[in-house]
């Protein structure tokens, strides 16, 4: 049967059964739409948190300082009885065969007071900064717009602040003080400045040795590791200098141990551990909180795919029930002539294209109610770090899927049926319809 | 034209064997013939055109259309063949609710791959041998019941088929109507040369046929009326 005069029939019979078309593609579009939303709110679960948690717990990545005693909240060196993380040490660590990369955090060991404007208020307050080198940056920063050293007393130098910054002052001060609440663009490239050798906490502070470094924020970091202000290690090493001389010791806060895998994770800990070293892995975390994403993921996913099951139970009863109705209309076409694939090519089309139409229908509506609710959650909900940039997934790869799923059900559920039913003597479906 | 060699039929199967509705038929219809089937209700009449028309498989036996042996061809070719060759008048007209008259006509035309104008222009055709031109565009609802059996006949009729099979087609007619579907029926065998086969109560057909056959204890019988060619 050439393709036009299967459209032919199809026309005519969508047309007249217009009821029973519009029902079933309405019973598909009801379920596909379903499904499409929780499966939508399964990915974003897993592509949006689970991006977080990698970032924010990186399984690869060891954190290691020098070993402190921990008593409830406080820490405390272990002197005499513990290691320093110098560079020799870091480069020692770097040799090892297990060790991708290390990344040095060099502590500023001069009181820093940095002074600005926020909200349009001018503030001052003293900060805790730390210097790490360029490379490290590229995989950890939003907004990165350079961050390469030069000559502080002429430019201006380059500052990555928290993202939990902005957390604390969206949900802390903005909200009891009635401030704007501060957004990530609205924090890059902001202009403060830091007096080097002031501090609100020192009363002795000696005039003629404070330094003003002109500052520009260029961007934000998720890394807990990185927390105050972060600048390239350069200028941290050149501050030291100048206020503990060439000679000055660097003793590193702590190094970032990146492993080629996670294999060699325990057997890395357990050697830098034996060098006298405290060593801090974020796999388990990440692993526990990855397991609690999939299972929420998974469980959404199960509700989506129950509803589309119960739903699958009511079409292929709908479409038996039609294709009961419809043997006489089987009979009758066999008995003129088609052949039993022009009968199930004609019957088949009709059903894919109902599937079609429910499954663009419903899939749609669910994509369209997707990009309000993300709008609508953005709008309303507080900017926090944790919170995803969508609560359903919109890849278009998700309307395919589901259209194809709903003409791939259409088809499958009536499919069987209608091949019994073409195998049969047109007679026999004459006589029984 | 057609030949039926031993022909048995059994609507399932029980002791008493009652579902044995053809035992052993026998029969040989020539070009041009129009014959009629008469027999009770339930004898196996319409069992017997159905068989003839390749629409149901003989338990046993064999049947041949146009030097076909019918239930030993493949899908495709058996369903060419009933496209092409043979025409069916069902006695509940069986037609699509959801086509107009025409497009009810048109329908055998189309599977035989004509295009769909063209299928149109013939279903017209047709419809204007039935008297039916002015309801072609009326949907079966629309339609009385003579109207609809000769929409069924157009419908029969628009692949010009060397057979023609009516399964009781003035079964459901008044006397007026009937005669005219008979008559009708008549006209295209007497103008096509066509072979009719029908199965019918109705005993004013004894003015149209030219052989009649009782079906009776599942075996066919001449009657005393039996024309000769």
């Amino acid at each position: 049967m050439r393709v036009g005069h299967i459209a032919f029939f199809l026309r005519r019979n969508l047309r007249r059964r217009r009821g029973r078309t519009v029902t079933a593609i309405a019973a598909i579009a009801i379920a596909v739409g379903i499904f499409h939303l929780m499966a939508a709110l399964a990915l974003a679960l897993r592509s949006e948190v689970l991006t977080r948690i990698e970032k924010i717990f990186p399984e690869r990545t060891l954190i290691v300082r020098t070993r402190s005693i921990e008593l409830g909240p406080l820490a405390f060196s272990a002197g005499l009885l513990t290691a320093r993380v110098t560079p020799e040490r870091a480069k020692r660590i770097a040799e090892l065969p297990a060790v991708e990369s290390v990344w040095p955090q060099l502590p500023l060991t001069v009181p820093a007071l940095a002074v600005g404007t926020l909200a349009g208020y001018q503030g001052q307050t003293d900060i805790v900064a730390y210097g790490v080198p360029g490379e490290m940056v590229q995989s950890e920063v939003v907004g990165r717009r350079g961050f390469t050293y030069a000559d502080p007393a002429t430019s201006t130098m380059p500052v990555l602040v928290s993202r939990y910054f902005l957390d604390l002052f969206n949900l802390g001060l903005a909200e009891g003080q009635g401030l704007p609440k501060l957004t990530e663009s609205g924090v890059i490239g902001r202009r403060f400045y830091v007096l080097l050798g002031a501090s609100l906490l020192q009363t002795d502070v000696k005039p003629e040795s404070v330094r003003k470094v002109e500052c520009e924020i260029v961007g934000l970091t998720q890394n807990p590791s990185l927390l105050g202000a972060t600048v390239p290690i350069e200028y941290v090493r050149q501050f030291n200098r100048w206020y503990h001389g060439a000679g000055n010791v660097e003793n590193y806060a702590q190094l970032h141990v990146v492993l080629r895998s996670t294999e060699n994770l325990e057997a890395v800990a357990k050697t830098l551990e034996s060098w006298g070293l405290q060593v801090a892995g974020q796999r388990d975390t990440a692993r526990r909180l990855r397991l609690a994403v999939n299972g929420a993921a998974l469980i959404v996913l199960l509700f989506g795919l129950a509803t589309l099951a119960m739903a699958a139970v009511n079409i292929v009863n709908t479409f038996a029930l039609i294709m009961l109705e419809r043997r006489g209309e089987i009979g009758l076409l066999r008995a003129m002539g088609a052949t039993r694939r022009a009968t199930l090519g004609l019957l088949l089309a009709e059903s894919v294209l109902i599937g079609l139409t429910g499954g663009a229908v419903g899939s749609g509506l669910a994509w369209a109610a997707s990009r309000l609710v993300n709008q609508a959650l953005a709008r309303w909900l507080p900017p926090f770090s944790l919170t995803p940039d969508h609560w359903l997934d919109q890849r278009a790869g998700l309307f395919l899927f589901c259209v194809a799923l709903a003409v791939l059900g259409s088809a499958l559920a009536t499919a069987p049926l209608l091949w019994r039913s073409v195998r049969r003597w047109p007679a026999d479906l004459l006589r029984e319809s | 034209m057609v030949r039926l060699i031993n022909v048995h039929h059994t609507y399932g199967r029980n002791a008493a064997g009652d579902g044995h509705v053809l035992r052993g038929i026998d029969l040989e219809i020539g070009a041009g013939q129009f014959v009629a089937i008469h027999g009770r209700s339930g004898t196996g009449k319409s069992t017997l055109l159905h068989i003839v028309g390749g629409i149901l498989a003989p338990t046993s036996g064999e049947v041949m259309v146009g030097g076909h042996d019918l239930f030993r061809l493949s899908d495709r070719k058996l369903s060419a063949l009933r496209n092409r060759m043979i025409g069916f008048i069902f006695q509940n007209y069986y037609l699509a609710p959801t086509l107009t008259a025409v497009e009810n006509a048109m329908v055998p035309a189309l599977l035989a791959g004509w295009s769909a104008t063209k299928a149109r222009r013939r279903a017209l055709e047709t419809l204007a041998q039935v008297g039916l031109s002015q309801k072609a565009d009326a949907r079966p609802s629309d339609l009385s019941g003579g109207q609809m059996q000769r929409v069924a006949i157009a419908r029969a009729l628009v692949n010009d088929p060397a057979i023609l099979l009516a399964d009781e087609p003035t079964g459901n007619l008044d006397e007026q109507t009937g005669g005219e579907i008979l008559a009708l029926l008549a006209r295209y065998q007497c103008e096509r040369q066509a072979t009719v086969i029908m199965a019918t109560h109705d005993a004013s057909v004894e003015m149209h046929a030219t052989r009649q056959l009782y079906l009776m204890n599942g075996q066919l019988q001449p009657t005393p009326f039996e024309a000769s060619q």
